[in-house]
């Protein structure tokens, strides 16, 4: 037990920040699990499999983290496990998870609770266990329908274990789910993507993440791209299986949210929302990155040096930035053109002290005439040629 | 003898540039420079040479010892050109040609080159100075195995990839030498080069008309192979006053776009975008397209 003067401390400092998230509104909240069965060819995420023993130290480490945080008491409206594999953790172990954030947070009322579960790690009762834990969204890592793919990709799992999975989410009652699918897979054609679409829509999800392959440095992948091992796909091929993502998903009801989300109406992921939207969020875990008052941190990569500092006022970081106003607007304004509300010209210039619809005359001008921007009444959004290149779009206001 | 303009990639070099140039100057009698604009490419110098190794040693100082990023336009000589009121330009920058009808004569300079070869290359050096306008003067056995092969050549021949097809042909083997002959008459042309409509006076060039067109087919192909796709659609067309000789398109790229940008990603994406559009400041935009230095140099390898 705390000594009473420290614990007086505690509060005070606890009560400031809960001052100073009233002008921000309730936070997002992101778990990070760095382990998994076996790390993916693809995956550039913080993690891998790990023995019993750190596996244990991690998951006490990232309780006391949580338990310890300055934000203790904050209103959280979104709580996203992310990793790795949190699927790999025991009922047991969510359960004791769950109940230190339940404790650590306010949540509000109909809060978002979302899981990434791996179709290879689950059993069909673990499904009606995690609805009982509080969790209200399955995100489930699919990636492809053709097994020689997913073999290609490093997963665990069939194509078969995935739809199984499925039933079984629903079969808990979960009324929120999403399919994670990759596509410009090496050596993926047209049609096997168009069957991975119709087969997804067909289980009717209704979340839909739809992921261009991206072949990061350091990744399995990726030295086999600097060895030649590995050809990417023609940009041209890329390019009509993301439209034709874009297509499907639109006739079967799905509204295009963000460049990669997919949703039914009602169905968007508010955690996912947060980042877009530029409003705060707390990661917990190893290399989990956070973003309140206007300051980005990320955790320390090492999980010796997480492990050492998860109960010290600060855990190790490994990186910190403030940005300055005209980064702040740029990154806003790239966050912001990547959902479908786009950016609001006046809003922006209300928040930050330039004046946005002049500032960018020039640009807006011509990536509308580009055909890459259009304008409905305040709002400027992304065409779909302006979807297909956002990033030259983007780069115009960094 | 030599001359082409040099222009700092970065805008905000021209001040580094002059003052590196002046500094060369002060040992180094044999170069010469003046201020020039350029469309394309805004504040430069003419630079003039001694003849192509000093070109390239002044080029190669300028961007080691003052840590200069530079941009060649298209080399050029001093063209002799007589005016049909009877006077008479000199003109050393393809961007003062003159109007094809207020021309009456053009003269160019004309170097002695002596080729010194194997035995056994010997047919693919005077094929290779044939395809250069070449007279030829004699060929003798010298000491060994070799041959020494004399022809006269329009210097203008010999700076686009002269040294570069000998050096191949031979494998490394020929020596090559010149100096200069003289002015003689000859049926010259200036070639432009459009990029979506607005001339690039920096890759202008002046050629023989019997190879005008295939230098400029040449010429328009290899910038299709330099220039990246962009946001929008590049046409690329040489042109021999108004008549168009040689086009290709270099089509809009399609897509370019993260798939990912969550919470752990934004710092990461916004550094990468950025890194992307400092690369294009090592471009040089001309209207809505992004030009890389490669483009420029590419004139140089056309044969």
């Amino acid at each position: 037990m705390h000594p009473p003067g420290r614990r007086e401390g505690m509060t005070e400092r606890k009560n400031k920040k809960t001052e100073k998230q009233k002008n921000e509104g309730p936070l997002g909240l992101y778990i990070h699990i760095p382990f998994c069965v076996r790390k993916c060819y693809y995956c550039d995420f913080n993690s891998g499999p790990l023995s019993e023993r750190a596996r244990l130290l991690y998951m006490e480490a990232l309780q006391e983290e949580i338990r310890n945080t300055a934000w203790r008491g904050c209103t959280a409206k979104t709580m996203f496990l992310g990793g790795g594999t949190p699927s790999e953790l025991t009922i047991v172990e969510l359960e004791a998870l769950v109940t230190t954030l339940t404790q650590a947070f306010q949540f509000e009322e109909n809060a978002e609770w979302s899981i990434e579960c791996n179709p290879g790690t689950m059993d069909r009762d673990d499904f009606p266990a995690l609805r009982e834990l509080g969790f209200n969204r399955v995100s489930l890592g699919v990636q492809s329908f053709h097994d020689f793919h997913l073999r290609a990709l490093g997963r665990i799992h069939s194509a078969e274990e995935a739809r199984t999975a499925f039933d079984s989410i629903r079969q808990a009652g979960f009324d929120n789910v999403n399919l994670d699918l990759i596509f410009a897979l090496p050596r993926q054609t047209l049609g096997e993507w168009r069957s991975d679409l119709e087969e997804a829509i067909g289980l009717s999800p209704d979340h839909l993440s739809l992921y261009n392959l991206t072949i990061e440095p350091g990744t399995e992948f990726g030295n086999r791209l600097d060895g030649g091992e590995l050809e990417e796909v023609d940009e041209d091929l890329a390019a009509d299986m993301y439209e034709l993502a874009m297509d499907l998903t639109r006739a079967a009801g799905y509204q295009q949210y963000e460049i990669s989300n997919y949703s039914r109406p009602g169905r968007k992921c508010a955690h996912n929302l947060i980042y877009w939207h530029n409003q705060p969020y707390l990661g917990f875990g190893v290399s989990a990155s956070s973003f309140l008052g206007g300051i980005r941190w990320t955790h320390t990569a090492s999980m010796t040096e997480y492990v050492r500092t998860a109960s010290s006022p600060q855990v190790t970081r490994a990186c910190e930035e403030k940005l300055n106003n005209r980064e702040a607007l740029g990154e806003e304004i790239m966050l912001g053109l990547r959902t479908e509300e786009g950016i609001s010209p006046a809003d922006l210039s209300s928040r930050y002290s330039y004046d946005v619809a002049s500032l960018f005359s020039h640009t807006f001008e011509a990536l509308g005439q580009g055909g890459f921007l259009y304008q409905t009444g305040e709002r400027i959004q992304l065409t779909r040629r302006g979807k297909m290149m956002a990033n030259d779009v983007c780069a115009r206001f960094l | 003898m030599v001359f082409y303009g040099l222009y700092p990639v970065d805008g905000e070099q021209f001040p580094d540039l002059r003052e590196a140039l002046a500094r060369l100057q002060l040992n180094d009698g044999a170069l010469s420079f003046e201020t020039e604009t350029s469309a394309a490419l805004g504040f430069g110098f003419r630079c003039g040479f001694l003849g192509l190794l000093h070109s390239e040693i002044v080029q190669e100082r300028l961007e080691r010892e003052f840590n200069l990023n530079l941009i060649a336009t298209s080399p050029s000589v001093i063209y002799r050109i007589t005016l049909t009121d009877g006077s008479v330009l000199h003109v050393d920058n393809p961007s003062n040609w003159p109007e094809t009808g207020v021309i009456a004569k053009i003269e160019e300079p004309y170097v002695l080159t002596t080729i010194i070869t194997p035995n056994d290359y010997v047919s693919l050096c005077m094929e290779l100075c044939k395809d250069r306008r070449s007279t030829f003067r004699s060929m003798d056995y010298t000491a060994g195995n070799r041959l020494v092969l004399i022809n006269e050549l329009p210097l203008t021949e010999i700076l686009f990839d002269f040294f570069d097809s000998l050096k191949s042909r031979t494998r490394g083997y020929a020596s090559f030498d010149y100096e200069f002959l003289g002015y003689r008459e000859g049926n010259l042309v200036k070639l432009d080069v459009n990029v979506n409509g607005d001339p690039i006076d920096a890759l202008s060039f002046i050629t023989h008309r019997d190879t005008a067109y295939t230098r400029g087919k040449a010429l328009v192909n290899r910038l299709k192979e330099v220039l990246p796709r962009q946001l929008f659609e590049i046409r690329i067309q040489a042109f021999l006053g108004s008549k168009a000789i040689a086009a290709e398109r270099v089509s809009a790229k399609r897509k370019n776009v993260l798939a990912k940008c969550y919470g752990g990603d934004v710092t990461r994406k916004r550094k990468l975008l950025e890194k992307q559009k400092k690369g294009k400041r090592r471009m040089k935009s001309v209207g809505q397209v992004e030009i890389p230095q490669e483009a420029f140099l590419s004139i140089l390898k056309v044969e």
